[in-house]
This record gives C-alpha cells, sequence and structure tokens, in this order.
C-alpha cells in the first residue's frame, strides 16, 4: 500500500520532528514546512493527503494558510493544531476538517488522521 | 208647699245653667232653679265681698231684677243675730209679697262663707222643713259660688293682665313724653273704665298737668297747681289715695271744672325720686254684677302696678334720650376722628412739603375737619431756637384772605370725599393775602417761654385761656398782638423725636370753645401729622435707607436659602458643632443616615449620640485644639487644617463606610474658630464597586498572564513530553523506562494545570448555549464519579426530580462546574455524608452540595473564589475561580458557600431561560 504524504507546518520544529517521528511511526510519509508562506508553496508542486497547521505562527497563521489552501482546490484534508482549546467552537467557518489540541499524548491525533484518512 | 228636694235633679239643671257666660244671668238662672226644686215663692243669691265685708246681691228668681248688684248688706247686720233669722222689712225688696217671710241660709264652703241664700216663704212653720232641704243641696251650692266666683276673678285677672300688657309701649317710637303719658292714660281710662284721667308733672320745682282724657281745655281751670293746692300733698303720699268723701274734692274743683264721684290720686315716682301724679276720676257704669259707680279697691291696687309701670317707661325713655344724645356726639367725635384720619391720608399721599402744611391747615380751618377761623403754622429752626411763621389761613379783615377762606368752603360741597378735597385744594391755594404778607415778623423765642417750652420742648398741646397767661402775658405779648385774641391753642407737630413746628389755632371770630374730645383728637392730629412731615423731610434719606435695607436683607436672604439648599442637596451629612461640641446643624442627609432628625439633635452635645459620634467628637476636638494652641497663623495660612478621613468603618450599626472631613469653622474677624464643620460622605457603595472593579481587574490581567506563560510552555512541554513517550519506546533498561514515565506523569500533569490556567482565561466569547435537561446532567456526572464516593467510604445522598428541568447554557461548561465541586465535596470528605440536591425555582435550576467537614471560615469564603487559592495539596486552585466564572458571568448565575458548624454547602443557581452575555449587556443598558 502506498504511503500516506502527510504534511506537517509549525514554525517550532522540536515540535514538528516530534509529530514527523510520531507519525512516521504510524506508516505516513511526513514532510515538514516552518511557516504557511512555504507550505503554499510546497503544496502547489506536491500532493499531500493531509496537511496538519499550527495555528500561531508569525506572519501568516494557520487558519488563513487553511483559507488559501481551500482556495487552491486541492484536495486534502486539513487539520489545526494549537495550544489553545478556545478555537473549537468556531470550527465550522473555519476550512480546517478537524482540530486538535496539541499535548505530549498523540493518542488524539493518530486517531483523528486515521479517522479522516480512511 | 214644701217639695222633696230632688238633687239630682238639681245637679242637672244647674250644670244646664253653666251655659250662660253672663254671670248675672247664672245667678238669676240658678235662682230660679232653687226656688222651683225647694218649693219656696223665690229665691235670691248673695256673694261675700271679703274685702268689703258685706254681701251683695248677685241673682233672684224675682221678676223685678232692678236691686240685682245694687242690693249689699254689711256683714255688720249680721252680727249677734242668729243667721237664719227673718230678716223682716230691710230685705224686703227680696219679696214679691210684703207679707211673706224671708229666710237667709249662709253657704259656707270649707269653713268659710261665700255667700248666702234668701227664700222668700209663706209660713213661718215650714221653716225647719227648709232647712232641712237647704241642708242637702247647701254643699253643691258652695262649689257652685266658689266656682263662679273665681270665675269673677279670673276676669279681673284678665283686665289686670290686658292692662298692664296695654302698657308695654315701646318707648324707641315715642317722639315726646307727652305722647307716653297720652298713650298710658287712653288705655288706662278704657281697661279700667274710667272717666277722667290726668297727669301732672314737675317742671322746674312746679306741678304742671301734662296730659288728659275724657275732658276738654275748657274743663281746666289751673295748667300749673298753684302752690296752696292740696294736691300737692298727695306728692308725699306713699301709696296712692282713693277718695269717695264728696266734700273732699274741693282742691280738685279747683283745677278742673268736673263732678267728681270718686278719685284715685297717685304719685308717680322715677329713679326713686318724686316726678308727679297720676289722677283717675268716676267710674263708667257698665252692666256687671258689680255697681260700677265708684272707684274702688280694685282699680286702686290696679293704679299702683301701672304707675310702676308708668315710671319705668318714663325711665326708659330719659334714658332713651341720653343714649340718643350720646350717639349723637359719638356720631360727632367719629367723624372727626375720620376727618383726622382724611387729613393724615391726603398728607401721606403727598410728596411736597409746602402742600402737606396747606393739607393740615385746609383741614384744621373746615368745617369736616375742627372748624377753626384761623391756622397759624410756625416752624421750628433748631439752631436760632426760635418757632418761625410759615402759613396763616383763616378769616380775616382782608378781603383777598376772605375770598380764600369762603372758595374753601364752598369747594367742599364738590367733593365726594374730604381726603381728595384736601389734596385738589392745597394744589391751588392761594396764599397772597394780608396773613401771610407778614410771616417773617412773626418769630417766638420759645426759650424762657413758660408756654412755648412745654409745646417745644415737651411736645405738649396747650389750650391758651385769658385767665391762664393772665401772669405769662407779657410772654406773649407779641403774639396776642399779632393774633388779635387772648384764645388760642398751640398745636405742636410732633416727629419721632422732637418738635417740627407749632400750629396756633384760634375762634377769634366765632368765639367757638373747644371741647374735651376736640383736644384729644387734636393730639392725635399733631403727632401724626408732625410723623408725616417728619418722613417727608428726611425722605430721600428714608428711601435711600430702605432700599439699602432692603439690598441687604434680599442678600441675606437670598444667601441663608442658598446655603440651606447647599447643604441639604449635598450627598454628604454634614453637622457642624460648636467649640463646646453643641450641635448646630444637621442637615438632610444626616437625618437618613443616622435616623435622627435635625429638631432632635439640634442643640445637644455630639458626643450624647454614640460612641461613634464620640470618636467624632474626640477627632474634632483635636482638630480645634491644635487650633487654639497657638498655632492658629501658621495653620491657617496652611491647607492641611482639615482632617479627611478616607473610607472611614464609622460604627458597625451602619455599615457604611465614610469619607469624613473635618474642617474648623472660622471667624475670620476675630481670628478663632467658633466650630468645626463635619462632612461625612457614605462611600461603602464606591468602596465595594472598586474593589470589585480590582478583583476583576486583577483577575483578568492574572488571566492574560497566565495563558500567555501556559501557551509559551506548551510547546516545550509537548516536546519533553513527547520524546520522553518516544524514548520510552525504545528503551530497555527498566530503571530509564521507570524514570521516563515520572517524567511523561509529570509533563502529563503540567499539561493539565495549563490547560485549566488556559481554561481561566478563555474568554466566554466561545461558549455555546442550548436547551439541556439539568437533572440528566447531574446524573451523568454521578454516574461518572459514584464509584469515587464510594471508594472515600463516603455516603452519598441525592435528591433529584423525575420532572426534566430545562435550562438554556453551556451544557459542557455546566458539567464542568459541577464535577468541580462534586470532585472538591469528595476531596473535603473522609467517611463523611454528601447530600446533593437539585431543585428548581420561578427563574433557577438550582444544584446545592453539602458535604460534612470543617467549615470553611468566615474571612476565608471570599477568597476560595480567587484563583490560586487552595487548601488541598494537590491542584492549581482555579478550579472554584473557573466555576464562579461559569456560573456568573457566563450564565449571569450564582456560586455561592454557605456554611455550618460541621458542614459547608456550595450552591449554584442557574437562570433557566438563558441570560447570556449578550442579554446581560442589554440589561445594562436598558436599565
Amino acid at each position: 500500500m502506498k504511503k500516506r504524504k502527510v504534511l506537517i507546518v509549525d514554525d517550532e520544529p522540536n515540535v514538528a520532528l516530534l509529530i514527523k517521528e510520531e507519525l512516521e511511526d504510524e506508516g505516513y510519509d511526513v514532510k515538514i514546512c516552518k511557516s504557511g508562506k512555504e507550505a503554499l508553496e510546497v503544496i502547489e508542486k506536491e500532493k499531500f493527503d493531509l496537511i496538519t497547521l499550527d495555528i500561531e505562527m508569525p506572519e501568516m497563521n494557520g487558519i488563513e494558510v487553511a483559507g488559501k489552501i481551500r482556495a487552491m482546490k486541492k484536495d486534502v484534508k486539513i487539520i489545526l493544531l494549537t495550544a489553545y482549546s478556545h478555537y473549537r467552537s468556531d470550527l465550522s467557518s473555519w476550512a480546517a476538517d478537524a482540530y486538535v489540541v496539541k499535548g505530549s499524548d498523540f493518542s488524539e491525533l493518530k486517531e483523528t488522521i486515521k479517522n479522516l484518512l480512511r | 208647699m214644701i217639695m222633696e228636694f230632688d238633687l239630682e235633679k238639681f245637679i242637672l239643671e244647674i250644670t244646664r245653667v253653666l251655659v250662660f257666660r253672663d254671670t248675672e244671668d247664672v245667678f238669676n238662672k240658678l235662682s230660679e232653679i232653687i226656688s222651683e226644686n225647694c218649693g219656696a215663692l223665690s229665691s235670691s243669691l248673695m256673694m261675700f265681698e271679703e274685702n268689703r265685708k258685706l254681701l251683695r246681691l248677685v241673682g233672684t228668681s224675682l221678676v223685678d231684677k232692678t236691686w240685682v248688684r245694687k242690693l249689699k248688706i254689711p256683714l255688720s247686720k249680721f252680727e249677734n243675730k242668729d243667721f237664719n233669722l227673718l230678716l223682716g222689712n230691710e230685705l224686703g225688696v227680696l219679696k214679691g209679697n210684703p207679707n211673706n217671710l224671708g229666710i237667709v241660709f249662709p253657704v259656707i264652703f270649707e269653713n268659710k262663707l261665700v255667700g248666702a241664700l234668701f227664700l222668700e216663704v209663706s209660713n213661718r212653720k215650714d221653716l225647719e222643713e227648709f232647712e232641712k232641704v237647704f241642708k242637702g243641696f247647701q254643699e253643691i251650692l258652695g262649689i257652685l259660688m266658689v266656682f263662679l266666683m273665681e270665675q269673677t276673678e279670673l276676669k279681673y285677672e284678665n283686665i289686670r293682665l290686658k292692662l298692664i300688657e296695654s302698657l308695654d309701649i315701646n318707648v324707641v317710637e315715642v317722639e315726646k313724653i307727652e305722647d307716653i303719658f297720652q298713650r298710658f292714660l287712653e288705655r288706662v281710662s278704657r281697661i279700667l273704665e274710667v272717666e277722667y284721667t290726668a297727669i301732672w308733672t314737675f317742671e322746674s320745682e312746679n306741678l304742671v298737668l301734662k296730659a288728659w282724657k275724657g275732658f276738654s281745655e275748657n274743663e281746666i281751670i289751673n295748667y300749673i297747681v298753684p302752690k296752696d293746692n292740696k294736691l300737692l300733698d298727695m306728692i308725699n303720699l306713699e301709696k296712692p289715695r282713693l277718695i269717695i268723701d264728696k266734700d273732699s274734692f274741693e282742691f280738685l274743683k279747683r283745677l278742673l271744672n268736673l263732678k267728681f264721684k270718686s278719685v284715685i290720686l297717685c304719685p308717680l315716682y322715677v329713679d326713686e325720686k318724686p316726678f308727679g301724679l297720676i289722677m283717675l276720676a268716676n267710674k263708667i257704669e257698665t252692666k256687671h254684677y258689680r255697681p260700677y259707680k265708684h272707684l274702688d279697691e280694685f282699680e286702686l291696687s290696679m293704679v299702683i302696678n301701672s304707675s310702676r309701670k308708668l315710671s319705668l317707661l318714663i325711665e326708659n325713655f330719659i334714658n332713651k334720650k341720653k343714649l340718643e344724645e350720646l350717639i349723637e356726639t359719638q356720631k360727632k367725635q367719629i367723624q372727626k376722628l375720620n376727618a383726622v384720619y382724611k387729613i393724615i391720608q391726603a398728607m401721606n399721599y403727598s410728596y411736597d412739603l409746602n402742600n402737606i402744611f396747606k393739607i393740615l391747615l385746609i383741614g384744621l380751618v373746615s368745617e369736616l375737619g375742627f372748624g377753626f377761623d384761623r391756622v397759624l403754622l410756625l416752624l421750628r429752626d433748631k439752631n436760632k431756637q426760635i418757632l418761625k411763621g410759615k402759613m396763616w389761613l383763616g378769616i380775616s379783615e382782608d378781603r383777598k384772605d376772605m375770598e380764600i377762606y369762603e372758595k374753601l368752603k364752598k369747594h367742599l360741597s364738590i367733593y365726594g370725599d374730604f381726603a381728595d378735597y384736601l389734596r385738589q385744594e392745597a394744589l391751588s391755594l392761594d396764599l397772597s393775602g394780608y396773613l401771610n404778607s407778614n410771616l417773617e415778623n412773626i418769630q417766638i423765642n420759645y426759650i424762657g417761654n413758660d408756654i412755648f417750652e412745654r409745646v417745644v420742648l415737651r411736645k405738649a398741646l396747650v389750650n391758651v385761656q385769658p385767665q391762664l397767661i393772665e401772669e405769662k402775658r407779657n410772654e406773649l405779648y407779641q403774639l396776642i398782638k399779632i393774633l388779635g385774641t387772648d384764645s388760642f391753642v398751640c398745636i405742636p407737630l410732633t416727629g419721632k423725636q422732637e418738635v417740627l413746628g407749632v400750629i396756633i389755632a384760634d375762634n377769634k371770630y366765632s368765639q367757638k370753645i373747644l371741647s374735651e374730645s376736640d383736644i384729644k383728637l387734636l393730639k392725635l392730629l399733631s403727632s401724626s401729622a408732625g410723623l408725616v412731615i417728619e418722613t417727608r423731610m428726611s425722605l430721600l434719606e428714608i428711601q435711600e435707607k430702605n432700599r439699602e435695607i432692603e439690598r441687604k436683607s434680599n442678600y441675606y436672604e437670598r444667601l441663608s436659602k442658598f446655603t440651606e439648599e447647599l447643604l441639604n442637596s449635598l450627598d454628604a451629612a454634614i453637622i457642624v458643632i460648636k467649640t463646646d461640641g453643641m450641635i448646630i446643624e444637621w442637615n438632610k442627609r444626616a437625618e437618613e443616615f443616622f435616623g435622627k432628625t435635625r429638631e432632635q439633635v439640634i442643640g445637644t452635645h455630639l458626643k450624647t449620640l454614640g460612641t461613634e459620634f464620640a470618636e467624632l467628637y474626640d477627632i474634632s476636638a483635636s482638630v480645634y485644639y491644635k487650633a487654639n494652641k497657638g498655632e492658629l497663623d501658621k495653620i491657617y495660612e496652611s491647607d492641611d487644617d482639615t482632617i479627611v478621613l478616607n473610607e472611614y468603618f464609622l460604627s458597625p450599626r451602619y455599615g457604611k463606610y465614610f469619607n469624613i472631613k473635618f474642617t474648623p469653622l472660622r471667624n475670620i474677624n476675630k481670628n478663632t474658630f467658633d466650630g468645626i464643620i463635619i462632612m461625612l460622605e457614605d462611600v461603602t457603595e464606591y468602596r465595594n464597586l472598586t474593589r470589585e472593579l480590582q478583583q476583576q481587574e486583577k483577575l483578568a490581567m492574572l488571566g492574560e498572564v497566565a495563558a500567555r506563560v501556559a501557551h509559551e510552555i506548551r510547546n516545550p512541554l509537548t516536546v519533553i513530553g513527547g520524546f520522553a513517550n518516544r524514548l520510552k519506546k525504545k528503551i530497555s533498561d527498566d530503571k530509564s523506562k521507570h524514570y521516563l514515565e515520572i517524567i511523561s506523569d509529570e509533563v502529563k500533569r503540567l499539561e493539565e494545570i495549563l490547560d485549566e490556567i488556559l481554561e481561566f482565561g478563555k474568554d466566554y466569547e466561545t461558549v455555546e448555549f442550548e436547551n439541556f435537561d439539568f437533572n440528566k446532567l447531574v446524573r451523568e456526572i454521578l454516574e461518572l464519579y459514584g464509584d469515587k464516593v464510594l471508594e472515600k467510604s463516603t455516603k452519598l445522598k441525592t435528591e433529584i426530580p423525575e420532572k426534566e428541568i430545562i435550562v438554556f447554557g453551556d451544557r459542557k461548561r455546566l458539567k464542568q462546574v459541577l464535577i468541580n465541586l462534586l470532585k472538591n465535596a469528595i476531596d473535603a470528605t473522609n467517611r463523611g455524608k454528601i447530600d446533593i440536591k437539585v431543585y428548581e425555582t420561578d427563574k433557577n435550576a438550582c444544584f446545592s452540595i453539602k458535604n460534612n467537614g470543617k467549615p470553611i471560615p468566615e474571612e476565608l469564603k471570599d477568597k476560595i473564589f480567587m484563583p490560586f487559592f487552595t487548601t488541598k495539596t494537590d491542584g492549581t486552585g482555579l478550579g472554584l475561580a473557573i466555576s464562579k466564572k461559569i456560573v456568573e458571568d457566563e450564565h449571569s448565575g450564582k456560586l455561592y458557600l454557605e456554611t455550618g458548624d460541621d458542614w459547608n454547602k456550595f450552591v449554584v443557581e442557574i437562570p433557566k431561560k438563558g441570560v447570556g452575555k449578550d442579554e446581560k449587556e442589554k440589561g445594562i443598558n436598558s436599565g
């Protein structure tokens, strides 16, 4: 079975690395972008099954990035990651497919990805 | 023939007789009945007249009634004789046949003789029989005769009353006293049926015939009773006299050419003094059982009564006349008083001093005023101590003066109002005649002049008469020469303090004399007129003073009103005390704050109002003390003489905080302090608000900081935790694995804390409201945590109604609150008891959770809801703060703690209809 491709967008390299390793353990093909801008460029060239976006990023936050990706009409699942939990209620207005609160425990994220890519 | 006497028949017939009104007829009828019933030939009835001691024939059965009322038998005729005795010839007139015999029976009633019955009989032998018969009806006859007699008496009584009544002459209607006499005589002669009547009265020691009735002037021989006439002696009689003796009328016949038969003479006394005589002469004969030929005791007694009445009438008349005269003089006085008033009124209306003088002079000269012939006005020169002629008005030999005088007199009738007259005439008064031509020459040095010193210096009105000035003639020589008379009146014009001038008024030509009351009125005029003149003299000055006073009073009034309003409109209570502690001001707000009215506390000592006030007083006293310690100047210049106590908790009684300001009440002039102004401002609400605000600000800031910190920590924590987990999987060394396990757990705990902090800092814009069953929510939580309760051997008692309680709110957030409270209760209870109750009120869904255990102390009750406050060793101390935020800020409900001896109870009240943030704001805006 062909490996599913996941793009991680996070300005914190350690966090990005951690997520990458965790997802690679699950058998995903993982790539990292350090900013929204970089991510949009990468998406132009390369097709991903799923993108995780950190909301709190300098220059362009995760929500904006998600909106731009949707505008590109790419067939891709989007998960928003945040340290805050209070964005949850506005989810419907966002372009994302899911919302996951960051934490040292990655079981919730893994579960969510699994469901979205089923 | 003697018949059997039938009493019943007799009584029946008698009652019929009583129908007759006329007494004479009654007695005749009665006689007929008696003779018929007892079989006598005739019978006659006689009545006993006690005052004359005689028996008078009042009725007979004989056809010839000539003797009725005329025949009388003195009682003395029966004396020493048997009463039943035959009276023979003496009573022959009572026998139809001279050959018959007559018997007299006395009629006795109640042991008193009332009359007699005469029976004509033919045989002497019948006497005894008749006596028997008479005894049969003598009782009824006695009653009958008394009754008829009383009826007669009644008739006399009627006459008496009628006479007295008729003599009620209304003196008010009577013009002359002779009219009273005339009316009196008319009535007396009519009612008593007297032929001639007359009244003499004294007129300057002579007795004069004043009124008469029954004869004409032609019969009068002498109107004035000659000094030797016996009539004059009659005046001294105490009682009226009845004269019947023909020879005794001589003295009357010398006065009146009349034929006298009987005369009553009655002296008339008025006010206990002899006033005159009343004469009644001759009776007019009328039809009656008594012979009205002569006047007798009855008329005599009537005259006594009537004369008294007449005396009263005369007295009344005299009094009336006196009263009328008195009223007349009073009227004149009132008119003059009115004139004085009008003169003053006219003077008051005038502003020009000369006009005022003229008004006064015209008033004094005018007939409606005092009617003086002349009035001279002198004004006082205080410096030179002289009186100087100013104006003169009145009668004089000069034609011009007389023209002026006559013109004034003529014009008097034109004006309806005397004051108008005075004002108008004063305006056009021409004083260019002789009287005013040499006024400058009239100068009186009043010092050393006895009379004028009295007038000018002692303000006395002096009526100068020739006899009065005899010795002082030299002093007044000049004035008397000018006036041409030595009787005049000096009227001072008196101001408030001193005499301004003098008016000299005289009646040189008319020689009229001033009355006492005129002098009184002049005095009145002199002071009133003086005041008017003085007022005008200093009019401008007074006007200016008045204006100033008015300005001042307005200013003070406004100032005091302003101060009062200011004091009462203040939100602060103002108490002003004197330096001795007495309260002198206590405004409306003070009344409200301390529940004592102004009236209650003004004048009392501040210390007496209670300990808290004593405290205020002590502080006040320290301010005062400082001020009097010789540091006054220093304090005065500085601004720090006001003591301010901020948010001072005066007394638990009021539960209020005050900002209290003490300010000394300065007396700038004396450089001292008069008292202290204490201003108390209720800042309780303000204090609570600021405290709440501070709290909220603190919390908001805390939340913000916490959130920022949490966010910054979150990522590194995620990395640490994440890699530790990864390492754990890769390492096989058990010890290392265990260490990594610890790191991982501690990171997890840190993450939980971060979650809570983030939760607390979260903006409640993100709450999601929905309708849900509050009961169901509670049951869910109990299912989740029920085991935990049991773990701690804690008894759980729940009371949840079956019926659903629908609440509009954020279910998840409220769930968090309830979990929080349950967790806390479980943690706080060991082998204890937890009571959970769900109930609803009109507005709210309520949840209460009670656990036994040590109660939270009072002072911590508020603190436990503050963030990071905890009594537990674990936990963040944010649980209750978050819960409070969710319940109160997000749901507009209430979360509070109740405590008992060994329990704590948290209560949650959530509005069922859901009042979110928007509604709350709306509420605030609209409120």
